[in-house]
Protein backbone atom coordinates (compact mmCIF):
# COMPACT_ATOMS: atom_id res chain seq x y z
CA UNK A 1 0.00 0.00 0.00
CA UNK A 2 2.92 2.02 0.70
CA UNK A 3 4.89 1.61 -1.93
CA UNK A 4 2.10 2.30 -4.62
CA UNK A 5 2.14 6.00 -4.73
CA UNK A 6 3.66 8.92 -2.68
CA UNK A 7 2.55 10.04 0.39
CA UNK A 8 2.56 13.82 0.78
CA UNK A 9 2.67 15.27 4.56
CA UNK A 10 2.65 18.62 5.57
CA UNK A 11 4.74 19.30 8.64
CA UNK A 12 4.24 22.72 10.73
CA UNK A 13 7.26 22.92 13.12
CA UNK A 14 9.26 25.83 13.95
CA UNK A 15 12.39 24.08 14.99
CA UNK A 16 14.40 23.85 11.66
CA UNK A 17 16.39 21.28 13.38
CA UNK A 18 13.78 18.82 14.67
CA UNK A 19 11.63 19.54 11.32
CA UNK A 20 14.95 18.34 9.34
CA UNK A 21 15.02 15.11 11.58
CA UNK A 22 11.67 14.90 11.06
CA UNK A 23 11.83 14.97 7.04
CA UNK A 24 14.75 12.53 7.23
CA UNK A 25 12.71 10.12 8.83
CA UNK A 26 9.92 10.06 6.76
CA UNK A 27 12.15 9.84 3.40
CA UNK A 28 13.61 7.29 5.26
CA UNK A 29 10.35 4.94 6.38
CA UNK A 30 7.95 6.35 3.55
CA UNK A 31 8.08 6.88 -0.54
CA UNK A 32 6.77 10.68 0.01
CA UNK A 33 6.86 14.09 -0.39
CA UNK A 34 7.46 16.93 2.83
CA UNK A 35 6.46 20.14 2.93
CA UNK A 36 7.64 22.50 6.24
CA UNK A 37 5.74 25.31 7.22
CA UNK A 38 8.06 26.80 10.17
CA UNK A 39 4.71 29.29 11.69
CA UNK A 40 1.49 28.88 12.17
CA UNK A 41 0.38 31.90 10.01
CA UNK A 42 2.49 30.38 6.99
CA UNK A 43 0.84 27.27 7.83
CA UNK A 44 -2.79 28.93 7.48
CA UNK A 45 -1.75 30.67 4.51
CA UNK A 46 -0.80 27.30 3.01
CA UNK A 47 -3.96 26.95 0.54
CA UNK A 48 -1.65 24.56 -1.61
CA UNK A 49 -1.76 21.38 0.91
CA UNK A 50 -5.49 21.40 1.39
CA UNK A 51 -6.45 18.98 -1.77
CA UNK A 52 -2.61 17.41 -1.36
CA UNK A 53 -1.96 16.55 1.85
CA UNK A 54 -2.52 12.85 3.44
CA UNK A 55 -1.18 13.78 6.73
CA UNK A 56 -0.57 16.72 8.57
CA UNK A 57 2.42 16.59 11.48
CA UNK A 58 1.95 19.36 13.81
CA UNK A 59 4.37 20.40 16.17
CA UNK A 60 2.11 21.63 19.64
CA UNK A 61 4.15 24.74 21.04
CA UNK A 62 4.65 27.21 18.61
CA UNK A 63 5.65 30.92 18.33
CA UNK A 64 2.61 33.02 18.70
CA UNK A 65 0.16 30.19 19.04
CA UNK A 66 -0.34 26.23 19.23
CA UNK A 67 -0.92 23.36 17.62
CA UNK A 68 -4.97 23.54 18.70
CA UNK A 69 -5.28 26.53 16.31
CA UNK A 70 -3.73 24.80 13.17
CA UNK A 71 -6.36 21.67 13.81
CA UNK A 72 -9.25 23.97 14.36
CA UNK A 73 -8.00 25.77 11.06
CA UNK A 74 -8.03 22.37 9.37
CA UNK A 75 -11.25 20.91 10.57
CA UNK A 76 -13.00 24.29 9.83
CA UNK A 77 -11.94 24.15 6.39
CA UNK A 78 -13.68 20.80 5.98
CA UNK A 79 -9.71 18.82 5.51
CA UNK A 80 -9.87 15.28 6.62
CA UNK A 81 -6.79 14.59 6.04
CA UNK A 82 -5.39 12.54 9.50
CA UNK A 83 -3.69 14.95 12.06
CA UNK A 84 -0.55 13.40 14.23
CA UNK A 85 0.21 15.99 17.25
CA UNK A 86 3.83 16.59 18.35
CA UNK A 87 4.89 17.52 21.50
CA UNK A 88 7.82 18.28 23.71
CA UNK A 89 5.56 18.51 26.93
CA UNK A 90 4.25 15.25 28.52
CA UNK A 91 0.80 16.88 28.79
CA UNK A 92 -2.16 14.85 29.13
CA UNK A 93 -4.77 17.35 29.23
CA UNK A 94 -2.78 19.01 25.91
CA UNK A 95 -2.97 15.20 24.94
CA UNK A 96 -6.71 14.82 25.23
CA UNK A 97 -7.67 18.30 24.10
CA UNK A 98 -5.70 17.72 20.78
CA UNK A 99 -7.34 14.13 20.42
CA UNK A 100 -10.95 15.41 21.06
CA UNK A 101 -10.13 18.35 18.55
CA UNK A 102 -9.67 15.75 16.02
CA UNK A 103 -6.34 14.63 15.97
CA UNK A 104 -5.62 10.38 15.32
CA UNK A 105 -2.79 10.87 17.68
CA UNK A 106 -0.18 12.90 20.12
CA UNK A 107 3.23 11.74 20.46
CA UNK A 108 5.86 12.91 22.78
CA UNK A 109 9.60 14.31 21.30
CA UNK A 110 11.35 11.58 23.04
CA UNK A 111 13.79 8.58 22.18
CA UNK A 112 10.81 6.66 20.73
CA UNK A 113 9.23 9.46 18.91
CA UNK A 114 9.96 7.93 15.46
CA UNK A 115 8.87 4.56 16.04
CA UNK A 116 5.97 5.96 17.63
CA UNK A 117 5.46 8.03 15.07
CA UNK A 118 5.75 5.70 12.12
CA UNK A 119 3.07 3.40 13.17
CA UNK A 120 0.68 6.44 13.54
CA UNK A 121 1.06 7.04 10.25
CA UNK A 122 1.04 3.46 9.51
CA UNK A 123 -2.51 3.71 11.42
CA UNK A 124 -3.66 6.78 9.74
CA UNK A 125 -2.93 5.30 6.20
CA UNK A 126 -5.19 2.67 7.01
CA UNK A 127 -7.53 4.35 8.39
CA UNK A 128 -7.56 6.73 4.85
CA UNK A 129 -8.08 3.59 3.08
CA UNK A 130 -10.83 2.29 4.83
CA UNK A 131 -12.55 5.98 4.38
CA UNK A 132 -12.14 5.94 0.73
CA UNK A 133 -13.03 1.68 0.38
CA UNK A 134 -16.24 2.86 2.47
CA UNK A 135 -17.17 5.98 0.52
CA UNK A 136 -16.60 3.82 -2.80
CA UNK A 137 -18.95 1.60 -1.55
CA UNK A 138 -21.36 3.86 -0.47
CA UNK A 139 -21.62 5.58 -4.48
CA UNK A 140 -21.70 2.35 -5.44
CA UNK A 141 -24.67 1.40 -3.21
CA UNK A 142 -26.52 4.41 -4.03
CA UNK A 143 -25.37 3.62 -8.29
CA UNK A 144 -27.09 0.41 -7.55
CA UNK A 145 -29.88 1.27 -5.57
CA UNK A 146 -30.87 4.33 -8.11
CA UNK A 147 -30.76 1.14 -10.65
CA UNK A 148 -33.06 -0.78 -9.09
CA UNK A 149 -35.72 1.49 -8.27
CA UNK A 150 -35.49 2.24 -11.84
CA UNK A 151 -35.75 -1.37 -12.97
CA UNK A 152 -38.90 -1.88 -10.85
CA UNK A 153 -40.40 1.15 -11.63
CA UNK A 154 -40.10 0.20 -15.17
CA UNK A 155 -41.45 -3.71 -14.02
CA UNK A 156 -44.15 -1.77 -12.22
CA UNK A 157 -44.66 0.34 -15.60
CA UNK A 158 -45.20 -3.29 -17.49
CA UNK A 159 -47.18 -5.00 -15.54
CA UNK A 160 -50.01 -2.26 -15.44
CA UNK A 161 -49.39 -1.70 -18.76
CA UNK A 162 -50.12 -5.32 -19.62
CA UNK A 163 -52.81 -5.37 -17.01
CA UNK A 164 -55.05 -2.56 -18.99
CA UNK A 165 -54.09 -3.89 -22.33
CA UNK A 166 -56.11 -6.99 -21.22
CA UNK B 1 57.07 -5.58 52.41
CA UNK B 2 59.55 -2.65 51.08
CA UNK B 3 57.72 -0.03 49.67
CA UNK B 4 58.36 2.10 46.59
CA UNK B 5 57.05 5.02 44.08
CA UNK B 6 54.58 4.29 41.54
CA UNK B 7 56.13 6.25 39.32
CA UNK B 8 59.98 5.93 39.52
CA UNK B 9 60.62 9.92 39.41
CA UNK B 10 58.67 11.76 41.86
CA UNK B 11 56.05 10.81 44.39
CA UNK B 12 52.24 11.44 43.16
CA UNK B 13 49.68 12.73 44.99
CA UNK B 14 46.37 10.66 44.81
CA UNK B 15 42.53 11.58 46.13
CA UNK B 16 40.77 8.84 47.30
CA UNK B 17 37.03 10.14 47.39
CA UNK B 18 35.26 7.69 49.21
CA UNK B 19 32.34 8.54 51.89
CA UNK B 20 32.25 4.43 53.21
CA UNK B 21 34.44 3.99 55.93
CA UNK B 22 34.91 0.57 55.56
CA UNK B 23 35.82 1.26 51.62
CA UNK B 24 38.35 3.90 52.82
CA UNK B 25 40.30 1.21 55.18
CA UNK B 26 40.30 -1.22 52.24
CA UNK B 27 41.78 1.88 50.07
CA UNK B 28 44.17 2.28 52.97
CA UNK B 29 45.49 -1.26 53.35
CA UNK B 30 46.17 -1.46 49.48
CA UNK B 31 48.22 1.51 48.84
CA UNK B 32 50.27 0.92 52.47
CA UNK B 33 53.01 -0.56 49.80
CA UNK B 34 53.37 2.85 47.91
CA UNK B 35 55.71 6.14 49.16
CA UNK B 36 53.30 8.24 47.11
CA UNK B 37 50.85 10.66 49.12
CA UNK B 38 47.33 9.23 49.19
CA UNK B 39 44.69 11.37 50.91
CA UNK B 40 40.72 11.30 51.10
CA UNK B 41 37.94 12.98 50.84
CA UNK B 42 34.87 11.92 51.82
CA UNK B 43 32.23 13.95 49.56
CA UNK B 44 31.81 15.58 46.35
CA UNK B 45 31.69 19.41 47.63
CA UNK B 46 34.73 18.59 49.78
CA UNK B 47 36.94 16.95 46.76
CA UNK B 48 36.28 19.99 45.06
CA UNK B 49 37.42 21.79 47.29
CA UNK B 50 40.59 19.90 47.44
CA UNK B 51 41.38 19.71 43.72
CA UNK B 52 40.69 23.54 43.24
CA UNK B 53 43.54 23.41 45.97
CA UNK B 54 45.65 20.83 45.05
CA UNK B 55 46.98 19.29 41.83
CA UNK B 56 46.79 15.81 41.91
CA UNK B 57 48.02 13.25 39.84
CA UNK B 58 44.48 11.53 39.92
CA UNK B 59 41.58 11.12 41.88
CA UNK B 60 39.61 8.26 42.05
CA UNK B 61 36.15 9.18 43.11
CA UNK B 62 33.12 7.32 44.05
CA UNK B 63 29.56 7.87 42.49
CA UNK B 64 27.72 7.71 45.29
CA UNK B 65 28.62 10.24 47.44
CA UNK B 66 26.37 12.34 49.62
CA UNK B 67 26.29 16.24 49.55
CA UNK B 68 27.49 15.67 46.14
CA UNK B 69 27.55 12.73 43.50
CA UNK B 70 30.53 11.56 41.98
CA UNK B 71 29.34 12.75 38.43
CA UNK B 72 28.59 16.22 40.07
CA UNK B 73 31.72 16.57 41.71
CA UNK B 74 33.74 15.05 38.36
CA UNK B 75 32.03 18.05 36.60
CA UNK B 76 32.81 20.74 38.75
CA UNK B 77 36.42 19.89 38.72
CA UNK B 78 36.64 20.45 34.98
CA UNK B 79 35.44 23.57 35.67
CA UNK B 80 38.28 24.47 37.63
CA UNK B 81 41.04 27.13 36.22
CA UNK B 82 43.91 24.79 34.62
CA UNK B 83 45.57 23.13 34.72
CA UNK B 84 43.42 21.91 37.68
CA UNK B 85 40.68 20.92 35.75
CA UNK B 86 42.70 18.28 34.03
CA UNK B 87 42.99 15.87 36.80
CA UNK B 88 42.49 11.93 35.93
CA UNK B 89 39.33 11.33 37.43
CA UNK B 90 38.48 7.29 37.80
CA UNK B 91 34.99 6.37 38.85
CA UNK B 92 35.37 3.52 41.97
CA UNK B 93 32.87 1.13 41.08
CA UNK B 94 31.13 -2.04 42.20
CA UNK B 95 30.89 -3.51 38.52
CA UNK B 96 27.72 -2.32 37.76
CA UNK B 97 29.57 0.69 35.89
CA UNK B 98 30.22 0.11 31.77
CA UNK B 99 32.09 2.89 29.41
CA UNK B 100 28.21 3.63 28.48
CA UNK B 101 27.45 4.79 31.72
CA UNK B 102 30.78 7.20 31.97
CA UNK B 103 30.13 8.58 28.39
CA UNK B 104 29.25 12.26 28.38
CA UNK B 105 30.09 12.45 31.94
CA UNK B 106 33.25 14.34 33.49
CA UNK B 107 34.74 10.75 34.15
CA UNK B 108 37.60 9.07 32.66
CA UNK B 109 37.86 5.43 33.03
CA UNK B 110 36.61 3.16 36.11
CA UNK B 111 38.46 0.66 38.30
CA UNK B 112 36.56 -2.12 40.77
CA UNK B 113 36.03 -1.55 44.12
CA UNK B 114 38.24 -4.08 45.39
CA UNK B 115 41.08 -3.31 43.60
CA UNK B 116 44.75 -4.72 44.03
CA UNK B 117 47.38 -2.82 44.15
CA UNK B 118 48.72 -3.95 41.10
CA UNK B 119 45.56 -2.98 39.02
CA UNK B 120 45.53 0.27 41.35
CA UNK B 121 49.65 1.25 39.75
CA UNK B 122 48.23 0.06 36.38
CA UNK B 123 45.51 2.61 36.24
CA UNK B 124 47.33 5.24 37.35
CA UNK B 125 50.30 4.91 34.92
CA UNK B 126 47.68 4.74 32.41
CA UNK B 127 46.05 8.33 33.24
CA UNK B 128 48.93 10.04 34.84
CA UNK B 129 49.59 13.19 32.78
CA UNK B 130 47.24 12.28 30.25
CA UNK B 131 44.52 14.24 28.43
CA UNK B 132 41.61 14.16 31.06
CA UNK B 133 39.54 17.15 29.80
CA UNK B 134 37.13 14.44 27.59
CA UNK B 135 35.04 16.27 25.05
CA UNK B 136 32.77 13.39 23.85
CA UNK B 137 32.49 11.69 20.63
CA UNK B 138 29.44 14.22 19.06
CA UNK B 139 26.51 13.14 16.99
CA UNK B 140 27.67 9.32 17.17
CA UNK B 141 25.20 6.52 16.46
CA UNK B 142 23.75 6.77 20.11
CA UNK B 143 22.51 10.20 18.88
CA UNK B 144 19.23 10.76 16.98
CA UNK B 145 21.16 12.61 14.40
CA UNK B 146 23.84 10.48 14.55
CA UNK B 147 21.32 8.19 13.26
CA UNK B 148 20.30 9.57 10.50
CA UNK B 149 21.64 7.67 7.09
CA UNK B 150 21.93 10.75 4.53
CA UNK B 151 25.54 12.05 5.56
CA UNK B 152 24.71 15.55 3.87
CA UNK B 153 21.74 15.81 5.68
CA UNK B 154 23.31 14.65 8.54
CA UNK B 155 26.30 17.93 8.44
CA UNK B 156 23.00 20.18 7.68
CA UNK B 157 21.71 19.13 11.08
CA UNK B 158 24.86 19.73 13.41
CA UNK B 159 25.52 23.26 11.34
CA UNK B 160 21.78 24.07 12.65
CA UNK B 161 22.04 22.94 15.85
CA UNK B 162 25.51 24.84 16.70
CA UNK B 163 23.63 27.62 15.28
CA UNK B 164 20.56 26.93 17.37
CA UNK B 165 22.49 26.56 20.12
CA UNK B 166 24.32 29.76 19.89
CA UNK B 167 20.52 31.69 19.20
CA UNK B 168 19.61 29.90 22.30
CA UNK B 169 21.88 31.29 24.68
CA UNK B 170 21.57 34.66 23.30
CA UNK B 171 17.42 34.54 23.42
CA UNK B 172 17.65 33.07 26.71
CA UNK B 173 20.48 35.59 28.42
CA UNK B 174 17.97 38.37 27.12
CA UNK B 175 14.81 36.71 28.02
CA UNK B 176 16.08 35.79 32.04
CA UNK B 177 17.54 39.51 32.11
CA UNK B 178 13.63 40.63 31.40
CA UNK B 179 12.48 38.25 33.20
CA UNK B 180 9.72 37.05 30.44
CA UNK B 181 8.60 33.86 31.63
CA UNK B 182 7.06 33.37 28.99
CA UNK B 183 9.61 33.37 26.25
CA UNK B 184 12.07 31.13 28.69
CA UNK B 185 9.43 28.00 28.79
CA UNK B 186 9.12 28.87 24.87
CA UNK B 187 12.47 28.56 24.39
CA UNK B 188 13.22 26.30 27.06
CA UNK B 189 11.27 23.50 25.08
CA UNK B 190 12.51 24.76 21.53
CA UNK B 191 15.99 23.85 22.45
CA UNK B 192 14.65 20.64 24.45
CA UNK B 193 13.65 18.76 21.31
CA UNK B 194 16.90 19.49 19.91
CA UNK B 195 18.45 18.24 22.43
CA UNK B 196 16.67 15.53 22.79
CA UNK B 197 18.26 14.83 19.10
CA UNK B 198 21.94 15.37 20.19
CA UNK B 199 21.96 12.32 22.52
CA UNK B 200 24.08 13.24 25.33
CA UNK B 201 21.93 12.58 28.47
CA UNK B 202 23.56 15.59 31.09
CA UNK B 203 22.16 18.18 28.84
CA UNK B 204 18.87 16.49 28.47
CA UNK B 205 18.67 16.16 32.64
CA UNK B 206 19.09 19.71 33.08
CA UNK B 207 16.94 20.92 30.34
CA UNK B 208 14.05 18.78 31.48
CA UNK B 209 14.84 20.08 35.01
CA UNK B 210 14.43 23.46 33.81
CA UNK B 211 11.20 22.71 32.20
CA UNK B 212 10.12 21.40 35.70
CA UNK B 213 11.55 24.51 37.22
CA UNK B 214 9.48 26.48 34.48
CA UNK B 215 6.45 25.06 35.68
CA UNK B 216 6.92 25.31 39.96
CA UNK B 217 8.17 28.85 38.78
CA UNK B 218 11.09 28.23 40.67
CA UNK B 219 12.86 31.15 39.32
CA UNK B 220 16.34 30.75 41.05
CA UNK B 221 16.49 26.94 40.39
CA UNK B 222 16.03 27.66 36.69
CA UNK B 223 18.83 30.30 36.33
CA UNK B 224 20.92 28.57 38.25
CA UNK B 225 20.50 25.31 35.95
CA UNK B 226 20.24 27.72 32.91
CA UNK B 227 23.48 28.46 34.25
CA UNK B 228 24.82 25.13 33.84
CA UNK B 229 23.30 23.82 30.63
CA UNK B 230 25.34 27.45 28.90
CA UNK B 231 28.18 26.11 30.13
CA UNK B 232 27.83 22.72 29.20
CA UNK B 233 26.95 24.03 25.54
CA UNK B 234 30.06 25.86 25.44
CA UNK B 235 32.37 23.12 26.74
CA UNK B 236 30.59 20.52 24.27
CA UNK B 237 30.70 22.65 21.42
Amino acid sequence: MVNESKIFFTLLEDNELYAMFLTEKLKENFNCHVTTNKTLKEFLGDTTFESRTDIFIIDYSLPGGNGMEAIKALKTNKIDSEIIVLSSQKDIQIAVDVLKAGACDYIVKNEEAIERLVGAIYKALKLQALQKENFTLKIKFNKYRIFSSFIFFILVALITIVMFAK
Amino acid sequence: MSSFLISENSPLRVLFVEDNEVNRFYIRAQTTGFKDSFEFSENGRDAVAKASKTLYDIIFMDINLPVMNGYEAARKIRTLPKPNNNIPIIGITNDSLTSEDIEGTSINDFINKFFSPEELQAKIKLWKGKEAQKKPALFTSNSLIGQIKDTEARTKMIEIFLRQKDEFIKDMDESIAQNNEKEIFFLTHKMKSSIELVGIPELKRIIEQMEKDGKEKNNLNLKANYEELKRLLQHYF
